[in-house]
């Protein structure tokens, strides 16, 4: 091949690399709604989902914890137990 | 000269191919599921591809498997709780009669006309004394054992929880050897029986204030934990904001949001220390009309700061959600979450065993 081929072939290389490179930089990381999504990006969006799903779940836990104990120190009881502790006074007047 | 120039356009055409090929496999970043090329690139990431999804189907399920233990043992935590409250509140019902029959029969003693009919009364006084004191001794045991089985799925640091669990077991075995004992006094023992009813009184006293300190503790401890999930959402979020903005999103509306919700952190961290050093505080009957009510208010408002927190975080999760143009969990493809792993919250526990 003489030096004209190898400049022809050096030109073609080079606009089919340069326009390889330019539709690299415009596609988008993620494709919205696409399911050829990348992984890594999927997995990203659905542990803050995931994340904030067990959030609400352990602020219902509290919740949950909050009647329970709040029913274990409620007046009443604790009134009843204070009335039994009076009441055993009493029984200085055996 | 134009067999020459024929062989330079072949050449230059395969190389166009080869080029064109690899930048589009390397532009979908291993993703080639809807991608049948037979070129051996395209397939190669067609088998990586897949890989990476059974991996993280084996991920999930695991995970799946984790939480369904955490409920069973979450549930079988419940059913104790219950019963162990359901049992002292029938204690509780138990000793409210035993207290009236004591009454009546202390009073029955003075209506008595001969001494022996006296002494007999007496007799019926103290066992119903000793009735009363091993029913309040049981209740408080069954009390204990309740708060027992909430500080077992609390998120307290396991080291707090060992030295809790330790004060709460000197006290149920305190108050169970003075049920035996009390069984084993004779009725005539007026004076023993009088002692040992004043020991399960004061005794009371000092239950009263480990379980309200406790509560406290488990309570404020929940919300530490809850207050670090936050933090770890956030930080997640920011790493969903960075990567769209790498994509070249308007990402300066979400970020603000992402700020907004962090700022409100600090003030809910402060509420719960100082909700978490009013409980501590409590070591004294005093301090629980005090620092119980001063550590529950504080709680209370946490909660509500915790609510605001966690609902600005979810307005900038569907904001992130908007940017990404999918509206939300795309369950075709469902991921695991990334494993965190949360300090539990720290706590000193001031022992109040007599």
């Amino acid at each position: 091949m003489n030096k004209q081929s190898y400049l022809v072939a050096v030109v073609i290389l080079a606009l089919v690399a340069a326009g390889g490179i330019y539709w690299y930089s415009q596609t988008p990381a993620y494709s919205p709604g696409s399911s050829a999504a990348p992984i890594s990006k999927q997995a990203q969006k659905v542990t803050s989902d995931n994340l904030a799903a067990e959030t609400t779940d352990e602020l219902a836990n509290f919740d949950k914890d909050a009647v329970d104990l709040k029913d274990l120190n409620s007046t009443a009881n604790d009134a009843a137990l204070d009335a039994a502790s009076n009441g055993l006074s009493a029984v200085n007047n055996i | 000269m134009k067999d020459t120039f024929k062989k330079a356009i072949i050449l230059g055409a395969a190389a166009a191919f080869a080029f064109s090929m690899a930048a589009v496999s390397f532009a979908r970043e291993g993703d080639s599921g809807n991608d049948n090329s037979s070129s051996s690139t395209a397939t190669s990431s067609d088998r990586s591809g897949e890989t990476i999804r059974t991996i993280i189907e084996e991920g999930r399920q695991k995970i799946e498997d984790l939480k369904n233990q955490i409920k069973d043992q979450r549930d079988q935590l419940k059913e104790k709780f219950q019963s162990a409250r359901d049992e002292f509140k029938s204690k509780i019902d138990e000793i409210n009669q035993d207290r009236k029959d004591l009454l009546t029969s202390i009073g029955e003693i003075k209506k008595q006309k001969t001494e022996e009919a006296r002494n007999k009364a007496r007799g019926r006084a103290v066992e119903g004394a000793q009735k009363l004191a091993g029913n309040v001794a049981m209740a408080l045991v069954n009390r204990l054992g309740a708060l027992e089985n909430k500080l077992s799925g609390s998120k307290l640091l396991d080291t707090d929880k060992v030295t809790i669990k330790a004060e709460i077991d000197t006290n149920i075995n305190w108050l169970n050897a003075k049920v035996i004992e009390i069984g084993n006094t004779a009725s005539t023992s007026a004076t023993t029986t009088k002692m040992q009813v004043q020991e399960i009184r004061d005794y009371s006293d000092t239950v009263k204030i480990t379980v309200k300190r406790v509560s406290g503790e488990i309570l404020a401890g929940r919300l530490n934990y809850i207050v670090s999930r936050e933090e770890t959402l956030a930080n997640t979020l920011a790493s969903d904001i960075a990567a769209l903005k790498a994509a070249g999103k308007n990402t300066v509306l979400v970020e603000s949001q992402l700020s907004d919700a962090k700022a409100r952190i600090p003030a809910v961290k402060q509420k719960i220390a100082d909700a978490m050093a009013q409980f501590k505080l409590i070591t004294s009957l005093g301090a629980i009309k005090t620092n119980y009510e001063a550590g529950q208010a504080l709680v209370k408002d946490a909660r509500n700061m915790l609510d605001d927190v966690h609902k600005a975080l979810s307005r900038v999760r569907g904001a992130i959600n908007s940017l990404r143009g999918n509206g939300g969990l795309d369950t075709a493809t469902t991921t695991p979450p990334v494993a965190t792993t949360t300090p539990p919250v720290a706590t000193t526990t001031a022992t109040t065993t007599p």
